[in-house]
């Protein structure tokens, strides 16, 4: 399943308009905004349509995945769907759902405020419950929150969650300016790295296409911290590549860049972290210097140079239509 | 006193909305403490045991509060029990701390609560008694005891 999903749920007293814009959203924020009220509208006509009472529009099936034995058979037997799972549901957190959502090919709506390391979701999918009397919908909560220009590298230390290409690149980039390079070998090691350094000015550059799960920790720190860190989340290193001007003569790139979701299966691409390097992989083959390696482990030449260093640093300020 | 175990607990009332279904009283909501949670976080007024009353919804009963009124109201009505506070958002954060100034209470947490800039209560995890003011301490200890944890539901 791929492109953006519009769902109108409404009854006599309250509408919910909402579109997702990826596989995995998670729907979380404070108490009584209206999710579990959005959750038994969804349930009930699910399983009782329009004799519910509650109107849904939806081009492909909205469903309610609820606690019970059978849930792996359920949501085995469900295809090209909207699956909706409403917190406390035991089975969410567990490594099981996770392994069985990563090979389908349904959207899902995840109702939780628990983390979910298991499961590689974008900060673009964290989403609230924005009311407006009886209109409600959802809103990003994580919009806006990454620096785009860092080529002076204003900062003491710059922790790079990557430990491959993208830490090669940084580590190139910053060379002659007073901000060391660490890397973090992973989302889960940034927290740690944080505690140590608590007293520098930070940068922090990661892939916000799966950093959803550590987002709130991170963004916790900046807060008590006094914001003296800084967050740099282009989608994924290889989508920061692809969007340089390296790359502005390709309108076959530019066209994916623009609307993404048009263009990545769920099913094959869990993350579009995953999309990109294929993507960038594939756009590079047989180019000297540039070609891109798939397991990530050697950044080309060609990627390293002043030109392009100065290409790739500066594409999250380019404005896209 | 505030006790927080981050992660799963043997003894741990998970689904508080369920719990709450079976288990509420009608009257628990006419009293003064609740009736300032229901107004604040649910925007709504309590007008008689069990009958509650917001401008969309209009009249209904205390099973259609949101979750994390459902799971203070259990907090403040049933202190022996654990319950999950990973159903309240954090705008219950400081009933939370409100209702532990009176008693203690343990508590289970799956995330990192936001408890905003004042805050002082234990984390249990480990037999650990000292007390926690510090956000960063907070955040370590958040870090250390939920990443660590196999999240199996």
């Amino acid at each position: 399943m791929k492109g953006k999903i519009k769902i109108s749920v409404k009854d006599k007293f309250i509408s919910f308009n909402f579109t997702l814009e990826r596989n995995v959203t998670i729907l979380t924020g404070d108490s009584g905004t209206g999710k579990s009220t959005l959750i038994k509208m969804i349930q009930n006509f699910s399983k009782y349509g329009k004799s519910s009472g509650v109107t849904l529009k939806c081009d492909k099936s909205c469903i309610v995945l609820e606690d019970s034995k059978y849930w792996e058979t359920e949501l085995e037997d469900t295809h090209e769907s909207v699956v909706f799972v409403e917190e406390s549901t035991p089975f969410l957190t567990s490594y099981d759902f996770a392994r069985m959502i990563k090979n389908s090919d349904n959207y899902y709506v995840l109702i939780t405020r628990e983390p979910l390391p298991q499961i590689p979701y974008s900060i673009d999918s964290i989403k609230q419950i924005r009311k407006n009397g009886k209109k409600s919908t959802f809103e990003s909560i994580y919009k806006n929150i990454s620096v785009k220009d860092i080529s002076d590298f204003p900062y003491e230390l710059a922790i790079i969650e990557d430990s491959k290409t993208g830490f090669q690149f940084y580590t190139k980039a910053s060379e002659g300016t007073d901000t060391e390079c660490i890397s973090s070998n992973g989302k889960s090691g940034i927290v740690e790295l944080l505690k140590k350094n608590k007293n520098k000015k930070i940068l922090i550059i990661a892939d916000s296409a799966a950093l959803g799960s550590e987002i709130r920790e991170l963004v916790y720190f900046k807060e008590k911290s006094q914001n003296k860190t800084d967050f740099f989340l282009p989608e994924s290193f290889e989508w920061l590549i692809l969007r340089s001007d390296i790359f502005s003569g390709s309108a076959d790139i530019q066209e994916i860049l623009t609307n993404p979701v048009d263009y990545i299966e769920c099913q094959k691409y869990f993350s579009w972290e995953q999309y990109f390097t294929m993507l960038l992989v594939n756009s590079t083959k047989g180019k000297a210097n540039l070609e891109y390696p798939k397991n990530k482990s050697q950044l080309p030449s060609g990627y390293l140079n002043e030109s392009n260093i100065d290409k790739i640093i500066n594409a999250m300020k380019i404005k896209k239509k | 006193m505030l006790k927080i175990f981050f992660g799963s607990h043997p003894d741990e009332i998970y689904n508080t909305e369920t719990y709450y279904s079976h288990q509420y009283d009608k009257n628990w909501v006419t009293d003064p403490f609740a009736k300032k949670i229901i107004a604040d976080i649910d925007d709504s007024t309590v007008i008689a045991p069990d009958l509650i009353k917001n401008d969309i919804f209009g009249l209904f009963n205390s099973n259609n509060l949101s979750a994390g009124v459902k799971t203070l109201l259990l907090i403040y009505n049933k202190p022996n029990l654990i319950f999950n506070i990973s159903n309240c958002g954090d705008n219950c954060a400081k009933y939370l701390l409100e209702i532990a100034k009176e008693r203690d209470i343990k508590v289970c947490l799956h995330h990192l609560m936001n408890f905003g800039k004042d805050f002082s209560f234990k984390i249990i995890n480990d037999n650990r008694r000292k007390i926690i003011s510090d956000p960063m301490e907070y955040l370590s200890l958040a870090n250390q005891y939920l990443r660590g944890n196999t999240n199996e539901g």
